[in-house]
């Protein structure tokens, strides 16, 4: 939404001030300073492209910062910046990057909260000079808050949360201002997974990785985890079923989360519990040992990946031991399963886990005598621990385990992503209005012309082609067209 | 899938019923530009709709802002790559110097920083160290913590410094190794920070190399995945933003693997499978329907909502069975099954005097320890059966003599113990050829060797059940 300068001149200018400023040729030093930037930067022509310009350049996001705290009054607040905000709220600005700058651009305006402060104090007040638009800004932001996955501002979104019960934005007379009301209760709900008195067990405190919020469960467990003989936390389906339809959704998404993880969990004790250890029915897993930890790997210039350790490898690879250079290539380009890239183990000392890492696969590190092999870590903390590990004890060994993590680890983490259920009351069976849809007007076509064959046992012309549909066939194409959620069974041959 | 604008999501359980999804739309007439698979595997015909590929093919340039986005993060990146080096060497050094010793006491534990300095001289003189240099408190903090008195400094020394000069040498030695060690810690530290910070930045050069691919996924129409590939593949789906998400085989998809591809645009889902089939698969038996204690893991989303009392629409013609076959399917678990024309006119098997003949016996089958089944969570191994193994070979033989080819045999069987049984007795005469899954399941178990599952000249099928 960028605004119309209607002087040529006045723009040049503008544009002018913009790079100096995103350039750190200028610093914004007053509120006449900020003012400038947040309007130049508004006259972009377009959202995208300006918050790309600001996070490209170190002083851009700086100048942002600075320019919304410049002045607290209301008409600061509700003529320069609010607009630059409105400019900033289209939801290609959110889509791009993964949301990875948006969430930038959020911090730098919102933390620390001084703007933020202010900007709530005036919703309270009832100070907006323009109330309908600046209230909508306001919601707006509101949401983005709230729906922000990150940490850094559960803290304002908590203040938020308790600011809004004192003055809901659902009492506002703007139709979308309440539409932002609801759907911010929605999140807050969703993410506020407290449980009621009912419940006998509780989530959280039996290990380091027990949380009652599971967004904070590393999906990976911990040693501490792993030795608790505590049950962990998980309800049973009917008591989901029967949770209070506000706290509902929350709780589903909460315990989805519990079951997977334990199901991933279960594999990878059993398979734990065979280290060492020849069981019966599953090769004996492969254990590296002597390792000796040789450097950091941090990537290069071009790509970049995750940080590595690159340890060499005392045992555990004879199979490469008698074996040239040139032999080893060879030999592991036609075998890819040995130490197969990204496979998933543990590094432990006697039976006690360090951490869980990955193989990273170079060739030209394994044919080094002795052969070097890369090893990724869950977390900075986990790469850490191995780290120390490996230089102040003897006898650590990295042992592959064959849990498909890879199948489990996305989706647990998808699921903390999640501020909103989709089609909540359809798949929760929520009381209350249903989501409304409304097909389109080709499809509405398709469907009436369906309905019609119902007497005339005609084709069904869709484009060029036509079908011939027997009757179950079209009742479902009917019901898979108009509703939100649809369930088709199929039995065998149909 | 005439209206331009509305993109379809389409996700299944297996690839094989994904590339008959993609392949059947394409027959129908789908503009096969806009249509794109996620993931690596793909049949001969929905080869050319990898997305991997079409992407790298694709001529989305990145726009000229994202390219000085890129410079900027990657330049910050390499000093952040440097910063993480040297922490990492500071980290792993061995030992830590004296000098490190002296900085942390300063800030750390000051009284004893102060009884380590060189006491100054009002008329202009320094102390004198070894060798006549000038005396430096790394020096006096060497001869401490050997043990030694203060020797000349005695007289000059304050009160508290005297008390850190009169400890004993065996606590000395203590104090020295705490400091070590919590100096140490602070260097881990420092590099735990310095590495997650690059982590991080790492991440957001990712996010903007993707963003090309998600410049292209915009562009399709009609985007199909496996479950798997759509929890992997996230982000491209939710840049693709599908208004309709159809999900097929969806009696035997955990309902987490379905919620998670869904996203707050979505305006429809449907979802199509059969709840009478089988579950979806899970490890923790514990967790089961089965088990009976109401956790429930392995109840799909699509039989949640059948039991929950959501409509369902159920396909009622089917076209697969002849009358005999699905009469039985009937009877047991379909009561409004009818059959479609089709099926009535089927020829006879010729040596055969029924469609379907159960056959009883009593030989014992064994236990295979070495191999599970997939879907079993019984931890005990899978079973075969010597008598049946050689009962179907005669059988297969008999039915080659009546003019059927091999092409026209499929044998099945529940157990992966059985089906490596078949697979050795039918090589004798035949070249069993296995599905990818089930040669993934046996090569994993240690029965069989990647080169050996290679072998596929197409002439038996054999496979397992699920």
């Amino acid at each position: 939404m960028p605004s119309k300068t209607v002087d040529s001149g006045r723009a040049q200018r503008l544009d002018k001030f913009f790079w100096a400023f995103v350039n750190g040729r200028k610093e914004v030093l007053s509120a006449h300073d900020g003012q400038l930037f947040l309007e130049a930067a508004r006259s972009r022509p377009d959202a995208v492209s300006c918050l790309e310009t600001l996070v490209a350049n170190e002083a851009g996001l700086k100048s942002v910062e600075r320019s919304v705290k410049m002045d607290l009054g209301s008409r600061f607040i509700c003529s320069i910046v609010l607009p630059f905000l409105s400019f900033m709220a289209g939801p290609e600005v959110k889509a791009i990057y993964e949301g990875k700058l948006f969430q930038r651009l959020l911090k730098s305006i919102i933390t620390p909260p001084t703007f933020w402060n202010a900007l709530l104090g005036l919703y309270l007040e009832n100070y907006f000079l323009n109330p309908a638009a600046d209230a909508e800004i306001f919601a707006w932001l509101c949401l983005e808050i709230v729906s922000d996955p990150g940490p850094t501002l559960d803290a304002v979104a908590a203040g938020l949360a308790s600011a809004l019960a004192q003055s809901p934005l659902l009492r506002s007379s703007n139709a979308k201002v309440r539409e932002y009301g609801y759907r911010i209760e929605k999140i807050t709900k969703l993410k506020d997974t407290s449980t009621t008195p009912k419940e006998a067990e509780t989530p959280g405190g039996r290990h380091d990785n027990d949380f009652a919020n599971f967004r904070h469960t590393a999906v990976y467990p911990t040693t501490d985890e792993l030795s608790s003989t505590l049950k962990p936390f998980y309800r049973r389906a009917a008591e989901v079923a029967n949770a209070d339809s506000s706290l509902r959704p929350g709780i589903h998404l909460d315990n989805q989360f519990r079951l997977l993880r334990e199901d991933m969990l279960a594999e990878l004790r059993e398979d734990l519990q065979l280290v060492g250890k020849k069981k019966q029915g599953k090769r004996s897993a492969q254990v590296l040992g002597k390792l000796e930890l040789k450097d950091l790997d941090t990537g290069d210039m071009n790509r970049g990946r995750c940080s590595a350790l690159r340890v060499a490898i005392g045992t555990g690879l004879e199979v490469l031991r008698n074996q040239t250079c040139e032999q080893r290539k060879g030999f592991l380009k036609d075998n890819k399963n040995i130490l197969r890239h990204q496979s998933f183990g543990v590094l432990c000392l006697n039976n006690e886990i360090i951490c869980f890492g990955f193989v990273v696969r170079d060739i030209e590190l394994l044919c080094q005598d002795p052969p070097v092999v890369g090893l990724q870590f869950t977390s900075s903390d986990a790469l850490t621990k191995a780290t120390a590990a490996l230089v102040e004890l003897d006898g650590v060994q990295f042992v592959l385990v064959p849990t498909p993590v890879f199948a489990y680890e996305p989706v647990l983490e998808r699921l903390k992503e999640m501020s909103e259920l989709p089609f909540d009351s359809q798949l929760l069976d929520l009381p209350g209005p249903e989501n409304e849809f409304h097909p389109s007007e080709a499809t509405s076509r398709t469907i009436q012309q369906c309905l019609d064959i119902n007497a005339t046992e005609g084709p069904l012309k869709v484009g060029k082609k036509s079908y011939h549909l027997e009757q179950s066939q079209r009742k479902a194409l009917v019901y898979a067209l108009s509703s939100p959620v649809s369930v088709i069974q199929g039995p065998p041959g149909s | 899938m005439s209206q331009p604008s509305t993109t379809l999501l389409c996700i299944s359980f297996t690839n094989h019923a994904l590339d008959q999804f993609l392949e059947d739309i394409l027959k129908a007439g789908v503009d096969r530009s806009t249509v794109v698979r996620l993931g690596s595997k793909s049949s001969d015909a929905t080869a050319g709709l990898s997305f991997d590929v079409l992407s790298k093919q694709s001529e989305v340039r990145r726009r000229k802002e994202a390219s000085s986005l890129l410079y900027t993060q990657k330049r910050d990146l390499q000093e952040l790559r440097d910063e993480v080096n040297s922490a990492f060497h500071k980290a792993t050094r061995p030992g830590v110097s004296l000098t490190d010793i002296l900085q942390y006491l300063e800030f750390e534990e000051s009284q004893f920083w102060t009884a380590f300095q060189v006491p100054s001289h009002d008329d202009g003189f320094t102390f004198a160290g070894k060798h006549g240099k000038g005396l430096r408190s790394d020096h006096i903090l060497a001869n401490w913590a050997r043990g030694q008195n203060p020797g000349q400094f005695a007289q000059v020394l304050a009160p508290e410094s005297a008390r850190v000069w009169a400890i004993r040498p065996a606590a000395r030695r203590q104090h020295m190794d705490r400091w070590v060690e919590k100096i140490r810690g602070e260097n881990m530290d420092a590099f735990r920070d310095s590495v997650g910070h690059l982590d991080q930045s790492q991440e957001a050069i990712e996010a903007i190399f993707n963003e090309a691919k998600c410049d292209y996924i915009k562009t399709m129409r009609v985007i199909g995945c496996t479950t798997t590939a759509a929890a992997k593949y996230s982000h491209l789906i939710k840049a693709a933003k599908p208004d309709i998400v159809l999900v097929e085989e969806a009696g035997e998809i955990q309902e987490a693997h379905v919620l998670t591809a869904l996203h707050p645009e979505t305006k429809q889902l449907i979802l199509i499978g059969d709840h009478k089939q089988l579950r979806p698969k899970i490890n923790n038996y514990a967790l089961s329907v089965e088990r009976g204690d109401g956790y429930d893991l392995n109840r799909s989303l699509f039989e949640r909502l059948i039991l929950q009392g959501h409509p369902v629409v159920t396909l009622r013609k089917q076209h697969r069975m002849v009358p005999e076959i699905s009469q039985l399917v009937r009877s047991m678990t379909y009561p409004d099954l009818l059959d479609a024309k089709s099926v009535h006119d089927r020829p006879e098997i010729r040596g055969l005097t029924c469609r379907f003949t159960f056959i009883n016996h009593s030989k014992p089958e064994a236990d295979d320890a070495k191999i599970r089944d997939r879907r079993d969570v019984d931890p005990k191994g899978s079973k075969s059966n010597e008598y049946e193994a050689r009962m179907v070979l005669k059988l297969v033989k008999y039915l080659g003599q009546q003019g059927y080819t091999t092409e026209n045999i499929v044998v099945l069987t529940p157990y992966l113990g059985q089906l490596r049984l078949l697979r050795d007795k039918l090589s004798a005469e035949n070249d069993p050829w296995l599905n990818d899954l089930d040669n993934f399941e046996l090569i994993r178990a240690g029965v069989m060797t990647t080169a050996a599952s290679k072998v596929n000249k197409g002439r038996i099928r054999l496979s397992t059940i699920g």
